[in-house]
């Protein structure tokens, strides 16, 4: 596990923190009470298919308050995609899914703002088109592969 | 006034041992050598500037003379032998006494088919050694690194100028090159003694430090800050403004609660419709109760849409992740379950019985331990990163799969809560509807209290609201401030760093110009000094009177005189006035150096002739007063009416002898 100890944190870009702090201000989806690793996980996995590079990046989760579940969870981030034994073996260094997950991060927190700025303010509106999504989400993701 | 005591030489072409003492207490610092031509007057010029500067300066021919070492030295010694050339010159300021001496070693060689002996220069060394004349213990001080050397040596004797210190008379238009690059070396070498180079380069020091700060303090934006303060400015105010606001908002909504207790004590105690009353206050509170169920509702919806936002997208990664750690484990190549802490603790606490099953750990129960502690190492990091993800991806999949009951949980969980809180809506928009059209019991008219509590219920969840997204927006501004206060605070140590670069400018860009009119002031009064003090010697030296003007020298050091008429004469003159001019100049550059420092004049009469020899004799003795001049003579050259005058004027007078042999000077006496 030497190659976590070498990574104190994980980063965000410097803009979407402005963005957290509206968030967690107006307590739109309960940002208020979620951690900043909670955060960092659903802003990952709404960006999960379009990671895009950091700008101006900035420190956000602290890699110690990572639990062995979350760190399963983001290891996926490339695991997941790994095709060959090498690969395998390369993506098993978490360094490797903590900088994949940052960009999937990058890309969500886009995503969530132009779901927030779409939403104008209402929050049962953003709750029920998120719901709907989800909906998608299992059909594609989940129950076809039952 | 800055003197040669001693000259002594060793080997040095006909100098073979001769020391030259100049004495010292004598009313005139003049000291004649005379030396019929070929005997060793110009090798004495050349010793002293092989001394100084390594370099044999008025040696004729380099490449087709002989070795500076004497040549019956070489001749009398062996082959193999070491052999050296010396020479040592000793001279005296207020302060010290300097010694400038450099010796060169040669190794003998002999030519097997010439048959003659011939010598190999070996090792040059140059030191000089100076005595502080005002400590009692006359400690010394030797200097043999050459960044010292030369620099003292270009105290006394710069290079630049060697010849305005060891003058030759046979070469006086050396005296008044128009060459751009031996008069650039006077101006140098006289700009060096009168510090102006060290000005010139502070100039171009401090100039090039000015630049270099303004580059700096013309980086980035001195704009950004004002940005920072007025933004500031406005989230504080802002937040006066909001605070306010809500303060409003509260005074409203105490001002409406009190008038809202008080239309429901009279509706209260309206007996036709007390029912109705009695209901509502029960239905508002159930109403409470379920918005309260609602909120945590809300987190709870909430909470599910965030985890299974991840779970879900992440889903088809932590399936294709556990489907190779299945394969992987099927194919055997994942390690078992074992705890290696624990066996590891068994074989070093030496325990006998099983901590997990009870049984007996024999000598075969440790060697099998053993064994499968030493294969648990071998196994790659891979397989154990595998094995310690595997249990929380599957709870993630058990989710995932889990997502239809969850939702159904939630969904009827939620639309029950509001099917309540709509019911419990629709009673009191009943009950308020029934009192709206009661009409007037009592002489209370019940539609209107309605109708105004009513809009009082309404401003008062407005007004909350409105409190809710004020505090919203204060803890908005509140965080930004804090991010600007620190902006503001990086910035102000910006702009001091900046202030002080602008300040550190300014005041290079003073010195600098300071510095250049100093410079100017300076190379000017040099320059002028020059122009007098070589016009007063040439004056007192030229029996002409009626003939020359001015004398005068341009930036560049170039001398030129001109007549009564103010033409050029300097190309016409003859040479008796060239050479009159030639020292002239020479004593100018001396006193504007600073340093009074000694002469060798090398044939100082040779080029003046009839009486104008006497009379410039006479100024040069004139001038040794407070000068010290050694003069170089030929016989011929020391004539009668010269020697009639030196002889008895002059500090010493002395004739250089060769012997017999002609190889070495016999004796330098009186």
């Amino acid at each position: 596990m030497n190659e976590e100890k070498s990574r104190m944190t994980l980063k965000i870009s410097a803009q979407n923190r402005e963005l957290i702090y509206q968030l967690v201000a107006k307590k739109t989806l309960g940002f208020n009470s979620l951690s900043t690793k909670e955060i960092f996980k659903y802003a990952s996995a709404l960006g999960l298919n379009k990671p895009s590079n950091l700008k101006n990046s900035d420190t956000y989760v602290r890699v110690d308050y990572l639990h062995t579940s979350d760190k399963a969870l983001l290891i996926t981030t490339k695991l997941g995609k790994a095709k060959t034994i090498a690969q395998i073996d390369e993506y098993c260094n978490i360094e490797h899914s903590y900088v994949e997950a940052e960009k999937c991060a990058n890309t969500g927190f886009k995503i969530l703002k132009e779901k927030v700025d779409a939403a104008k303010g209402d929050e049962e509106l953003l709750a029920n088109r998120l719901l709907i999504e989800l909906e998608t989400l299992y059909q594609t993701n989940v129950k076809s592969t039952l | 006034m800055i003197k040669i005591l001693k000259i002594e030489f060793n080997n040095f072409r006909q100098y073979k041992h001769v020391t030259i003492n100049f004495d010292q207490n004598c009313k005139n610092h003049l000291h004649i050598l005379k030396a019929t031509n070929g005997t060793g007057k110009t090798n004495f010029l050349n010793a002293v500037l092989w001394c100084l500067y390594a370099d044999e300066k008025y040696l004729s021919d380099t490449s087709r003379a002989l070795p500076i070492i004497n040549e019956s030295v070489v001749e009398n010694s062996k082959a193999g032998d070491k052999l050296f050339v010396n020479v040592r010159m000793t001279i005296c300021d207020e302060k010290n006494n300097i010694e400038f001496s450099r010796t060169q070693d040669f190794t003998v060689i002999e030519d097997p088919f010439k048959k003659n002996k011939n010598v190999i220069p070996g090792l040059c060394t140059f030191k000089i050694i100076i005595t502080n004349l005002n400590d009692p213990n006359k400690n010394t001080v030797v200097y043999d690194d050459e960044s010292y050397t030369l620099s003292i040596v270009k105290q006394y004797f710069d290079v630049e100028i060697f010849d305005y210190y060891f003058f030759n008379g046979e070469n006086l238009e050396n005296y008044f090159s128009t060459d751009a690059n031996k008069t650039g070396k006077i101006k140098k070498s006289i700009y060096n003694l009168a510090q102006v180079t060290l000005l010139e380069t502070a100039i171009d020091r401090v100039s090039k430090m000015a630049v270099e700060k303004s580059r700096k303090s013309n980086q980035g934006s001195s704009w950004e800050g004002f940005g920072y303060y007025r933004d500031l400015e406005q989230c504080k105010n802002d937040i006066i403004n909001l605070t306010a606001a809500n303060t409003q908002y509260e005074e409203e909504n105490n001002e409406n609660i009190k008038r809202l207790s008080e239309i429901n004590e009279t509706l209260n105690n309206i007996k036709p419709i007390k029912l109705q009353q009695e209901s509502r206050e029960k239905l508002v509170k159930r109403l409470k109760e379920l918005e309260e169920q609602k909120e945590s509702e809300i987190i709870k919806r909430n909470n599910f849409i965030i985890d299974y936002t991840i779970y879900l997208n992440y889903y088809p990664l932590i399936k294709s992740t556990l489907n190779t750690i299945y394969e992987k484990e099927k194919s055997g190549s994942l390690p078992p379950d074992i705890d290696k802490k624990l066996l590891q603790k068994i074989l070093d606490d030496k325990i006998t019985t099983c901590p997990v099953c009870s049984n007996t750990i024999d000598q075969n129960s440790v060697l099998a331990i053993k064994k499968m502690i030493s294969n648990l190492d071998v196994d790659s990091k891979t397989s154990h990163k595998l094995m310690e993800i595997k249990a929380p991806l599957e709870d993630f999949v058990n989710k995932a799969e889990n997502y239809p009951k969850e939702r159904r949980a939630l969904v009827a969980s939620y639309d029950f809560l509001n099917s309540q809180i709509d019911e419990c809506k629709e009673e009191l928009d009943n009950i308020s509807a029934f009192l709206s059209k009661v009409g007037t019991i009592d002489d209370i008219n019940i539609p209107d209290l309605e109708a105004e509590r009513n809009d009082l219920d309404q401003e008062l969840t407005a007004n909350k609201n409105s409190i809710a997204h004020n505090i919203a927006q204060i803890k908005i501004r509140e965080d930004k401030i804090k991010k600007l206060e620190k902006l503001i605070e990086e910035y102000e140590k910006k702009k001091k760093y900046k202030d002080d670069l602008v300040d550190q400018v300014r005041i290079f860009r003073q010195l600098a110009s300071a510095f250049e009119i100093v410079k100017t002031s300076i190379a000017e009064e040099i320059k002028l000094e020059i122009e007098e003090v070589a016009w007063d010697f040439f004056d007192s030296m030229i029996w002409k009177t009626q003939t020359f003007g001015r004398l005068e020298i341009n930036d560049d050091y170039i001398v030129s005189v001109y007549n009564i008429n103010g033409k050029e004469t300097i190309g016409s003159m003859s040479a008796t006035e060239l050479m009159a001019l030639a020292y002239s100049f020479t004593f100018a550059i001396h006193k504007a150096s600073g340093k009074n420092c000694p002469l060798i004049i090398d044939s100082p009469l040779g080029r003046v002739s009839d009486d104008n020899r006497i009379n410039m004799a006479n100024e040069l003795l004139k001038v040794s007063k407070h000068k010290q001049i050694i003069m170089l003579f030929t016989p011929d050259e020391y004539s009668e009416d010269v020697r009639n005058l030196y002889d008895k004027e002059a500090g010493s007078v002395r004739d250089i002898k060769l012997s017999e042999d002609e190889s070495e000077i016999l004796e330098v006496g009186v």
